[in-house]
């Protein structure tokens, strides 16, 4: 396990990346440096012969004429000044060749260029020829430029190592912000969105500075996804057994209301008395354990749906007197505005579920959290669907409200958690659309539906 | 009748008879302007020789010969002399005449005298083209006679007693007379004798000039060619030096570019010549005024003694039977006087000709003619 921090470990990756770019450095400066001294050696051969054939001319008449014998040396310091030579002299043999040109061998027929043995200096021998006769020889030798000299290299070395450092310096820099600042913090936000979505809380949506984290977020929410399903189906089969037990004390009670009744002969006098009672706990408990195996199974099963010609605001009337004793009971207004005419292709049995789940979802809402409990259901048709709208004076949606459509997210002291999912699912069958948020009306929650006018 | 068809069938027979072509080499600078000279100088040099053919064709048809005229050009490189000596040594010209300076002089006669070809120098003046001998002849008065009366000038006129040489040192005319010229005013007791020496291609005149203000001296000898000893004058001039100077030659006498380059900066100047346009002789007036009508400009020292030169080489042509160059050479030397647009002349066989002289001073704008030298022991 490392120990090292990630301002260490760019610290590291910097001081390492330093010293490798030094050494390259060096090698391509040594490289240049051998490259440039090649060039200037050239230049300075060429320097030294582009007057040679001009120079050997002057010379001659020098030695064919008595009379210009002097000449000689004052042709020679000319040439040595304007041409800035180290050393310029005529020479009958190699041997009058200074000892430090070992290399130079004067050729008769042709100019020859040649090093100092200790190659600062590069020297041209000529020789001096008038058609057969040769004079002696033109021996000229200039400085290399110090362009390629130690000083001159140890000084650009010098510069361009400060360049590099800053460089560096400043790369270091924007990488230990980058590596040590801007990814924690980026992970920290990650786990802050991470947290939130588990506990279904709202928070702002973050903006990560890397694809990579934008792909990891994504990876999450998937990941999170599945473990939601995974836990939903879970809970479904301890929700089962749960309803199963539910189902189990009114059947209870009408089993042993059977055995009472089975008991009595058919004389005994009782025996009405416990048919009745027969009769009542059947009554009763009968319509409770359909409604929870209906339930149960809506939320588990693909929603059937028969479409048929038929008038919403009918399907909105009827939800709304089915709901009248819920909401009386519990002093909640409810309020219709919808036009009187509202054709559709929709299964009005199941939409009748759909808007009497909303409005007792809405009813419940508004009634234990305000102070003027209502809710408000209106519905507009539009050119391809009709609009359909229930919102409460409750609290609202205190995370995201997509999450109320999950199995068993219910906030209710009673209820399944599966009412707004079977509504889900039976909107999604009509190909229609349902969406939860936060209201304007009176700042409780909203649900939306769209319902496609042709199916 | 009979006499009438005589004479035409002589006539005809005169006619047809055929003229000998002989061919005679010009050797000069024909095409480049000389470092010491803003005139392509064989300019004045071919205008000249044609000048003198074209006088003497009535001589050289009635003798029966064809002058053809073939230029050989050696820039301002002498080291393409040698080559181009060489090369009309080889041909079939019967004599060479040219190499206006020294230098080209000195390195052509040892060439023409190894291929036993006449060649004359019209103006070259260097001292030693008198000790080739055989084969080489000369147009020009000596170095020497010319800084005799230097010398004369320099110590009895300007009473000089420490005197400044600036001469060329890659200039063979201007050792040449550099030496003769010490030589000579030593004999008038003169010690004291300085020299910077410099060349031609100098670019910086202004730095001899402050070295020569450090010395002292009485007069500055500038034994240099007109254009070298135009510059130099004119830097020590500038940098304040006030003395005399003196000149051979070199310093020519037209004039036109030396007081050009001096730009009427004004000094004492005194100068030798062998001729002068305002010389009041009936051949040099008819020449002056010939030569401007034929070509448009006034001719100068070149011109002059090349005309002269190749009328004495016609002259010789014409005299010798059967033409070869052993002939010729045979004539040249048997002629020891001639009498030229510059004077009277005579000399010794392959000697520089004895001839008066012209000694020059110069004035704002020109040089004018202060005196007339006539050499010693002579009947000029």
């Amino acid at each position: 396990v490392s120990s090292k921090t990630l301002k260490q470990k760019v610290t590291d990756i910097s001081i390492y990346s330093f010293i490798c770019m030094s050494v390259i450095m060096f090698t391509c400066f040594a490289l240049y440096s051998f490259k440039k001294n090649e060039i200037t050696v050239g230049q300075i051969k060429r320097d030294l012969t582009v007057n040679l054939k001009n120079q050997t001319n002057q010379f001659l008449p020098s030695f064919l004429l008595p009379e210009q014998e002097q000449g000689l040396k004052h042709i020679l310091n000319k040439i040595k000044n304007d041409e800035n030579l180290e050393d310029i002299r005529i020479v009958k043999t190699q041997g009058d060749i200074p000892p430090t040109f070992e290399n130079c061998r004067p050729n008769e027929h042709t100019a020859i260029t040649c090093s100092s043995n200790d190659l600062s200096l590069t020297a041209v021998v000529a020789p001096l020829k008038e058609l057969n006769t040769i004079y002696g020889f033109i021996f000229k030798s200039k400085k290399n430029s110090s362009a390629a000299n130690l000083q001159g290299a140890i000084e650009f070395a010098l510069v361009s190592l400060v360049i590099i450092g800053i460089a560096f310096l400043v790369i270091y820099l924007r990488l230990r912000l980058l590596i040590a600042k801007t990814l924690p913090d980026s992970m920290d936000h990650i786990v802050q969105w991470i947290e939130a979505e588990i506990e279904g809380k709202e928070i702002e949506n973050i903006k990560l500075p890397f694809k990579e984290l934008e792909d990891l977020k994504r990876t999450i929410a998937n990941v999170i996804e599945r473990g939601n399903k995974s836990r939903e189906q879970a809970i479904i089969g301890q929700v089962t057994s749960g309803i199963m037990h539910d189902i189990k004390t009114p059947l209870h009670s009408i089993v042993t209301a059977t055995h009472l009744v089975a008991e009595q002969t058919k004389e005994s006098e009782d025996r009405t008395m416990l048919l009745e009672n027969l009769f009542n706990m059947c009554t009763n408990n009968i319509p409770v354990i359909k409604e929870i195996i209906e339930t149960t199974l809506d939320g588990n099963r693909n929603i059937q749906i028969n479409r048929s010609n038929g008038n919403l605001r009918d399907t909105i009337d009827k939800a709304v007197l089915l709901t009248k004793e819920f909401s009386r009971y519990r002093n909640v207004t409810v309020e219709v505005d919808a036009p009187a005419e509202l054709f559709a292709l929709y299964d009005s049995t199941q939409f009748t579920r759909v808007v009497n789940n909303l409005l007792k979802n809405g009813i419940e809402a508004a009634a234990e959290t305000s102070t003027i409990p209502r809710v408000k259901i209106s519905a507009l048709k539009k050119e391809k669907n009709i609009n359909l709208v229930v919102e409460d004076s409750g609290n609202g949606f205190k995370g995201s409200p997509d999450k109320a459509f999950r199995a068993f997210r219910t906030t209710k002291v009673r209820g399944t958690g599966l009412g707004l999912l079977i509504s889900k699912k039976i909107v999604e069958a009509h190909n229609g659309k349902i969406k939860a948020s936060n209201g304007s009306t009176y700042g409780g929650a909203r649900m939306e539906v769209e319902l496609p006018l042709e199916g | 009748m009979k006499i009438i068809l005589a004479l035409l069938t002589i006539l005809v027979a005169t006619s047809a008879q055929a003229k000998e072509t002989v061919t005679v080499g010009l050797a000069s600078n024909f095409s480049e302007l000389s470092t010491v000279s803003f005139n392509p100088f064989g300019g004045y040099f071919q205008n000249a020789i044609e000048f003198a053919v074209k006088d003497n064709k009535a001589l050289l048809d009635k003798a029966g010969i064809s002058l053809e005229l073939v230029k050989y050009d050696y820039g301002t490189n002498d080291i393409n002399v040698i080559k181009k000596a060489k090369d009309v040594s080889s041909s079939n010209a019967i004599a060479v005449i040219g190499y206006n300076y020294s230098a080209p002089a000195l390195l052509s006669a040892p060439i023409h005298t190894e291929a036993k070809i006449p060649v004359i120098y019209p103006s070259a003046s260097a001292n030693r083209l008198g000790t080739f001998g055989k084969y080489v002849h000369l147009g020009s008065i000596s170095n020497q006679f010319m800084v005799e009366s230097l010398a004369k000038i320099a110590t009895q006129t300007l009473k000089a007693k420490k005197i400044l040489i600036l001469a060329a040192v890659d200039c063979a005319y201007c050792m040449d007379l550099s030496k003769s010229f010490t030589d000579e005013v030593k004999k008038y007791g003169v010690k004291d004798i300085q020299n910077i020496q410099l060349l031609e291609k100098e670019s910086d005149f202004l730095k001899i000039a402050e070295e020569a203000k450090k010395l002292t001296f009485d007069a500055v000898f500038v034994p240099n060619q007109e254009l070298t000893a135009a510059r130099l004058i004119a830097a020590l001039t500038e940098a304040g030096i006030t003395k005399p100077f003196l000149g051979a030659d070199g310093w020519g006498n037209e004039g036109s570019e030396f007081f050009r380059v001096l730009k009427g900066k004004k000094f004492t100047g005194y100068s030798v010549t062998h001729w002068h346009t305002k010389l009041k002789t009936k051949k040099s007036q008819r020449f002056v005024s010939e030569y401007k009508k034929r070509f448009d400009k006034l001719p100068n020292d070149t011109s002059v003694l090349a005309y002269d030169s190749m009328t004495l080489l016609i002259q010789a042509l014409i005299k010798t039977k059967p033409l070869n160059r052993e002939n010729l050479e045979k004539t040249l030397t048997s002629i020891n006087s001639f009498d030229g647009v510059t004077g009277k002349s005579y000399w010794g066989p392959h000697q520089a000709p004895k001839k008066n002289i012209l000694i020059l001073k110069t004035t704002d704008t020109e040089f004018a003619i202060s005196q007339v030298v006539t050499p010693k022991g002579s009947n000029l």
